[in-house]
């Protein structure tokens, strides 16, 4: 009885139903897939989820330092599946007659496209870091130019092959092998996620730069006038979700194993609403490594249930629309409650 | 006769009174200067949500109407899949 009512506080009953809304929907929601049909906890499909999960949830530790930032990043899809074209054109299979580099005969090594997968993806999310850090724009505006810049740059890249706009397949067994491999009956790609989150938790909680960022997303006024260079940490945790953004797109195009100029669509909805689920506030300075670990799999179960529950297409969209709005209501009135 | 007690040089007043002048007008400067961050850091913007002025009870009911409607967006695409 204790225990409940430290849990509840001052609150009523009638205010932590609204600000639990949506963890209550989504729980209801799983609890009523699983009444209809007891298989979906399996294992199988648990491992599937977390694998699918595994690349949103390396993009939205990228996404979250953003929205940390009192920013977003409307253009991570699109600077995925540009990271995503270049790993999978660099690690088509040598024996692909129509690949996009016939004159690569022998398998490159791994890291090679990993690394240009990063470099590309380091130079968008620099580009919008300067627009935010240097000129003062929002985040939703710079990010969506990049967005638009980078499908441009992505379609015109996969338009460049030979015979014209084809998906990129035919990857390297190599590749196939390290992204959807599996070790001690887990796949590989829940061991890259679990490796980047720990890096980021180190990252975001024990070095300056993470307290800088907490510190400008909470107030930049207060930052700069606290001696903390604005403008140059801004640039820094841009940089970190480039190299995150690269090493998704990698593991998502090796996941995938065909890119077209759709790889990426709606990505960075996905890795924004799973931060906002897990806690990310958008009023900036607010958020946990792993409450968007947990944020981004309750997602991925979701999008999972309404695929298994056959639930149409468009009605996906028109749901995951309502959860985030729903996700920034609750982040509002909490603002609201504590002010 | 000790130093303090030396008759004034007129030439060596006046520049005593510049440097005081110029110490007091740094002063000054440096003022305003700590005025301008104080106001930086107590007028700042906070954030994102704070130019939202809306009551908790309007916002209550806005989240109550969105979480119906997401349970009836749910509820459609289970019953029309």
């Amino acid at each position: 009885m204790e225990k409940l009512k430290s849990f509840k506080g001052d609150k009523t009953w009638q205010e932590l139903l609204l600000d639990y809304a949506l963890y209550i929907i989504l729980i209801i929601m799983i609890i009523g897939v699983i009444a209809a049909d007891p298989t979906f906890l399996s294992k199988n499909n648990f491992l599937k989820i977390l694998a699918q999960a595994s690349t949103r949830g390396i993009l939205a530790l990228g996404v979250a330092g953003m929205i940390v930032l009192a920013g977003t990043d409307l253009s991570a899809g699109r600077i995925l599946g540009c990271g995503a074209a270049i790993s999978a054109s660099l690690l088509q299979s040598v024996t692909y007659a129509s690949r996009m580099y016939p004159q690569i005969t022998e398998p490159l090594p791994m890291v090679l496209p990993l690394l240009l997968s990063i470099v590309v993806c380091v130079a968008f999310c620099l580009l919008n870091g300067f627009g935010v850090a240097k000129l003062h724009m929002h985040a939703f505006i710079i990010s969506l130019g990049t967005q638009l810049i980078a499908y441009g740059a992505l379609c015109l890249y996969i338009d460049s092959q030979k015979g014209g706009a084809q998906p990129i397949a035919s990857l390297d067994p190599r590749y196939i092998e390290l992204v959807n491999g599996y070790w001690l009956g887990i796949p590989h790609l829940v061991y890259f996620m679990v490796i980047c989150a720990v890096i980021m938790w180190f990252v975001w909680n024990k070095t300056t730069l993470g307290k800088n960022m907490f510190a400008i997303g909470g107030n930049p006024e207060a930052a700069a006038v606290s001696g903390v260079n604005v403008a140059k940490n801004i640039m820094m945790i841009y940089l970190v979700a480039g190299i995150l953004y690269g090493i998704a797109a990698f593991l998502e195009a090796g996941r995938i194993q065909s890119v077209t100029t759709a790889t990426g669509t709606n990505y960075d909805l996905d890795a924004i609403s799973g931060c906002v689920i897990g806690g990310v506030s958008f009023s900036g300075g607010v958020g946990t490594i792993p409450g968007i670990l947990i944020g981004v799999i309750i997602l991925q179960v979701i999008n999972y249930s309404l695929y298994y529950l056959g639930v149409n297409a468009y009605l996906q969209y028109i749901i995951k629309g309502l959860i985030i709005i729903l996700a920034v209501a609750i982040d509002v009135r909490k603002y609201i409650a504590k002010k | 006769m000790t130093d303090t007690q030396k008759p004034v040089n007129p030439e060596e007043l006046e520049q005593r009174i510049h440097e005081l002048e110029e110490r007091e007008k740094a002063l000054e400067e440096k003022e305003i200067e700590l005025k301008q961050k104080e106001s930086a850091f107590t007028g700042a913007k906070y954030n994102l949500y704070s130019h939202i002025n809306v009551s908790l009870k309007t916002m209550n009911i806005v989240v109550a109407v969105i979480a119906v409607a997401l349970v009836v967006a749910i509820a459609a695409g289970v019953i029309y899949r």
